[in-house]
C-alpha cells in the first residue's frame, strides 16, 4: 500500500514559476492584514496550572454543543428612510467561520446571515444576548493567544450591534459566560465558574458589581430572566440531575421545576411569563414546555430531533426557536417551531453553529415552504461517520512528529501531551481504541475499550473463553453522566469481563442520555458481535503512574468533536483510560502499569483479524 | 511611514532568501490543496507581497507566509465556489502522476485535503497546521488519519 509521503512525490515533477518576480515591493496591499496577523492577547493569561486550563476546556468544549439559550424580550420597532416601520427580529447567534467563532445575525426566515465585525475581538465569541432595546449584544469570549490557544476563562464583553464599540464587563481569571441581559437593562445574569462549581451571578451592565445571587454545589447554568425581571429560571445538577429550577432574582426561594430521571435544561421564560420552554430526552430528545410552576409538561418538537436541544421564544410566544443536529452529525441546524401546531420550520444550518438568541421584536410570517437549510458550502463530511467501522489500533499507527512525541490512536482524540502535563508528567503514552456508529436513531454508539493486562479479573467477573467477549449491555452498570453543561448529558453502560484472564472493561456510551429498548438492542447488536483478542504482542514500556484519566481524556474528547462539528449527538469517550478503582481491585497491578501495555487491543468484528 | 532603505532591503533580502527555500514547496502544495497552479501561485505571491509590507513586524517568516499564502488560496477556492467557477485548470500542463495526486486530492475535503498536503507532502509542523487551520493539534491528527486512510483506499481502488 502506498503511503502518502510516496504519493506525494509526484507533486515534484510539477515545474515551479519563478513567483519571486511577481512579488510586489510596492507597499503591500492591507486589505488582508486583519486577516493575518498573529492575533495578540490584549492582556497577559492569567497563570493557571495547566490542569485548571485543561479541565476548563471542558466548559468552552461544550458551550458549541449545546443550544445555550436566553430567554429575551421587548418590543424593538426599527424605521427604515423613506419607509414605513418596519420591525425585523434578527436572530443573533455565533459560528465558526475558517476555525474561529464570530457573531452573526440572520432574519427569521433564514435570510441575510450576516457577520458582525467586531475588531479586536479577543477570541471565539459564544452566547449573545439582545439588550432589550436591541441595540447592543453582550456575549463571552475567551483571550486567544498568538497561537491560536484560549488562556483563562471567558469573559462577558459588550459590543454594539454593528459591532463597534466593544468593551470588556467582568474580568474574572474565573469562567464568566452564558449571559442574558435582564429585561430592564440594567444588569446581566451570567454563570460564574470556579474550580467546577458554577453559580449564577448578576453584574451591571456598566460592569459594576459582579456578585453571586445563589450559590450550590454543582453547575448552575443558562439563567433565563422572567419578563417581569424578578425571577430566573435556570438548570442545575445540584441535586445529581439535571433538573429546571426558578429562583427570585435576588437569589431566594429557589424551587425545582422538573422532577425525572431524565435530562432536563436549557430553560427559557415564555414572554407572556406563563411558561418555561426547554430541553429535555424525558419523551426522546426535544423541545418541551411546560407552566412557569412546573406543570402540565408537553414536548412540542414531534419529530425526533437530534440532541443537544435548547430553546428560545419569538417575541410573540408562539414559536421557539431551536438548534439540532443533523442526524449524521455534520452540521447544526437552527429552527423554528411553531409552539401550537409543532411544525418545525429549518432557518439555517451549519457545521459550527451555536447559541442563537432572538432579538425583541414582532416575528414576521415565515415563508411556507422553507428551503432544506444550508450547508455553508461544505462538502466535509463528519468524521466520526466516515470513520465509523472496526479501528484497529497498534503501536504501527504511530505518527511520527517531533512536536507530537507520543502516540496516538487511530481516529482517537486525545492530546497525549496535554494529559502529561495535566497528570504531573508520569504519563508516557497510551492509547484507548473505540468503535463508533451511527444508529438509525440519529445517535452514536460509541465503544470504547480498554484492557489492563497486568490486572486479574475481579472474582465476580464471568470467565469467558479466551478470545471471547459476550457482552450483554442489559448486564451493564449503568451510569449517568452529566460533565460540565447540560447538553453534554450521556450515559454510559460499562461492561466489566476479563479475556484470557485479563481484565477488560468495555464502555458504551450514548450521547443525549441513556438510550430506549430500541436504540439497546440495536446497539446490543452490534456489541454481540465484538470480539477484544489481545495482542501477541507485548510491548511493555516504562511503568508509570496513570492517575484516573478518565475526566480528562473525556474533556479532550470533548473538545476534538466540538473541533470538528460533530458534538452535537454524543459524548465520545476515549484515551488512556486506566480506573485507579481498577488498579486497587488488582494489587498484582499495583500502582503503575505499563502504559505500552493497553496499546496492544484490537476491537473488531468477529472474524475481522 | 518612511522607512530606513537599507534595513528595508535587508528585509526584502531576507525575504527572498525565505522565498527561495521554500517558495517551490509552498506553490506545489498549494498547487495540490488547491488543484489549481494559478491560484496557488498568486497565493505565493500575494503572501510575500504582504511579508514584505509588514517587515520585522513578522516574527517567523517562514511560518508566516505559509500560513497568510495557505488563507489566502483558502479564500479564493471559497470565493470561487460560492461564484461558481469550474475548475478547469486541472487539464493545463502537468505531468500526469500529478494529475492522478491532483484528482484524488479533490475527494477529500478542504480541510483535510490541507492537513495531509501540509503535513505529508509540506512537512509542516502540525502546531503550524493547527494555528493556520484554527483546530487544535490532535483534530489536524484526527484529519491526517482520515485522509491519509481515504487517499489510501482511492490508491487502492485505482489498482484493483
Amino acid at each position: 500500500m502506498a503511503d502518502t509521503k510516496d504519493l506525494f512525490r509526484a507533486l515534484d515533477e510539477l515545474p515551479e514559476p519563478d513567483i519571486w518576480a511577481d512579488v510586489s515591493f510596492a507597499p503591500g496591499s492591507d486589505r488582508l492584514r486583519a486577516d493575518l496577523d498573529d492575533r495578540r492577547p490584549p492582556s497577559d493569561p492569567t497563570p493557571r496550572h495547566r490542569a485548571i486550563i485543561a479541565l476548563a476546556a471542558l466548559a468552552v468544549a461544550i458551550v458549541p454543543l449545546g443550544a445555550l439559550w436566553f430567554a429575551f424580550r421587548s418590543e424593538s420597532t426599527l424605521k427604515q428612510p423613506g419607509m414605513v416601520p418596519v420591525t425585523i427580529v434578527p436572530i443573533a447567534y455565533s459560528a465558526s467561520v475558517e476555525g474561529r467563532w464570530h457573531l452573526f445575525t440572520v432574519e427569521p426566515d433564514g435570510t441575510n446571515a450576516t457577520m458582525i465585525p467586531i475588531a479586536d475581538l479577543p477570541g471565539d465569541a459564544f452566547h449573545p444576548s439582545w439588550s432589550p432595546d436591541g441595540t447592543r449584544l453582550v456575549f463571552d469570549a475567551r483571550v486567544t493567544d498568538s497561537a491560536g490557544t484560549a488562556r483563562g476563562g471567558p469573559d462577558l464583553y459588550i459590543v454594539d450591534s454593528d459591532g463597534s464599540n466593544l468593551h470588556r464587563i467582568t474580568t474574572s481569571p474565573d469562567w464568566d459566560s452564558l449571559p442574558a441581559w435582564s429585561p430592564d437593562g440594567s444588569s446581566i445574569a451570567y454563570v460564574h465558574g470556579h474550580d467546577g462549581n458554577d453559580d449564577i451571578w448578576v453584574v451591571g451592565s456598566d460592569g459594576s458589581d459582579p456578585h453571586p445571587v445563589n450559590e450550590a454545589p454543582g453547575l448552575d447554568l443558562l439563567p433565563s430572566w422572567s419578563p417581569d425581571g424578578k425571577s430566573l429560571t435556570f438548570a442545575s445538577n445540584r441535586a445529581g440531575n439535571p433538573e429546571i429550577y426558578v429562583m427570585a432574582s435576588d437569589g431566594s426561594d429557589v424551587q425545582r421545576l422538573t422532577h425525572n430521571s431524565s435530562f432536563d435544561g436549557a430553560p427559557a421564560w415564555s414572554p407572556d411569563g406563563k411558561s418555561i420552554a426547554f430541553a429535555s430526552d424525558e419523551d426522546g430528545p426535544g423541545v418541551y414546555v411546560m407552566a412557569a410552576d412546573g406543570s402540565g409538561v408537553r414536548k412540542v418538537t414531534d419529530e425526533r430531533q437530534v440532541g443537544p436541544i435548547g430553546a428560545h421564544w419569538s417575541p410573540d410566544g408562539s414559536k421557539i426557536l431551536f438548534t439540532s443536529g443533523s442526524a449524521d452529525g455534520s452540521m447544526t441546524s437552527m429552527s423554528i417551531v411553531d409552539v401550537a401546531s409543532g411544525r418545525v420550520t429549518p432557518l439555517v444550518g451549519a457545521e459550527e453553529l451555536c447559541c442563537p438568541t432572538w432579538q425583541a421584536g414582532r416575528l414576521p410570517a415565515v415563508t411556507s415552504t422553507p428551503e432544506p437549510p444550508p450547508t455553508g458550502g461544505s462538502t466535509d463530511p463528519p468524521i466520526l461517520q466516515s470513520g465509523s467501522g472496526w479501528q484497529t489500533i497498534s503501536t504501527g499507527d504511530h505518527l511520527d512528529d517531533e512536536s507530537y512525541p507520543l502516540t496516538w490512536a487511530t481516529n482517537g482524540m486525545f492530546d497525549a501531551r496535554d494529559l502529561e502535563s495535566v497528570v504531573g508528567g508520569a504519563f508516557t503514552t497510551s492509547q484507548a481504541p473505540y468503535y463508533s456508529l451511527p444508529l438509525d436513531s440519529g445517535q452514536i454508539l460509541i465503544v470504547a475499550g480498554l484492557v489492563n493486562p497486568a490486572g486479574t479479573p475481579p472474582a465476580d467477573s464471568p470467565t469467558f473463553p479466551p478470545r471471547d467477549l459476550p457482552l450483554d449491555l442489559h448486564d451493564a452498570d449503568v451510569e449517568r453522566e452529566w460533565k460540565g453543561q447540560p447538553s453534554a448529558r450521556m450515559c454510559r453502560y460499562v461492561l466489566r469481563s476479563a479475556v484470557n484472564e485479563r481484565y477488560v472493561e468495555l464502555h458504551v456510551y450514548f450521547g443525549g442520555g441513556c438510550p430506549n429498548e430500541d436504540t439497546l438492542a440495536k446497539a446490543q447488536d452490534e456489541v454481540a458481535t465484538l470480539i477484544v483478542p489481545t495482542s501477541d504482542r507485548t510491548a511493555v514500556g516504562e511503568d508509570v503512574v496513570v492517575p484516573d484519566l478518565i475526566g480528562l481524556s473525556f474533556v479532550d474528547a470533548r473538545a476534538e468533536l466540538e473541533a470538528l462539528g460533530l458534538g452535537m449527538h454524543f459524548q465520545v469517550y476515549t484515551g488512556g483510560y486506566i480506573d485507579e478503582a481498577v488498579l486497587k481491585q488488582h494489587p498484582s497491578a499495583g500502582s503503575s502499569v505499563s502504559a505500552h501495555s493497553i496499546v496492544n487491543l484490537v476491537i473488531g468484528p468477529r472474524g475481522a483479524r | 511611514m518612511a522607512q530606513d532603505g537599507r534595513v528595508a532591503s535587508e528585509e526584502s533580502a531576507a525575504l527572498e532568501e525565505v522565498y527561495r527555500r521554500i517558495g517551490g514547496k509552498l506553490w506545489r502544495a498549494l498547487t495540490a490543496y488547491s488543484g489549481n497552479q494559478e491560484i496557488a501561485k498568486d497565493a505565493v505571491a500575494e503572501a510575500f507581497t504582504q511579508a514584505l509590507g509588514r517587515g520585522t513586524s513578522i516574527r517567523h517568516p517562514e511560518a508566516w507566509v505559509w500560513r497568510a499564502a495557505f488563507k489566502i488560496a483558502a479564500g479564493e477556492l471559497k470565493q470561487r465556489s460560492t461564484r461558481g467557477v469550474v475548475e478547469t485548470d486541472l487539464v493545463v500542463q502537468m505531468p500526469e502522476p500529478v494529475m492522478d495526486v491532483l484528482a484524488a486530492l479533490r475527494q477529500l475535503p478542504a480541510r483535510q485535503r490541507a492537513v495531509v498536503v501540509f503535513h505529508d507532502y509540506a512537512d509542516r509542523p502540525a502546531d503550524e497546521i493547527a494555528h493556520t487551520l484554527g483546530v487544535t493539534r490532535a483534530t489536524v491528527y484526527v484529519h491526517l488519519s482520515e485522509g491519509r486512510r481515504r487517499l489510501r483506499r482511492m490508491l487502492e481502488d485505482q489498482d484493483g
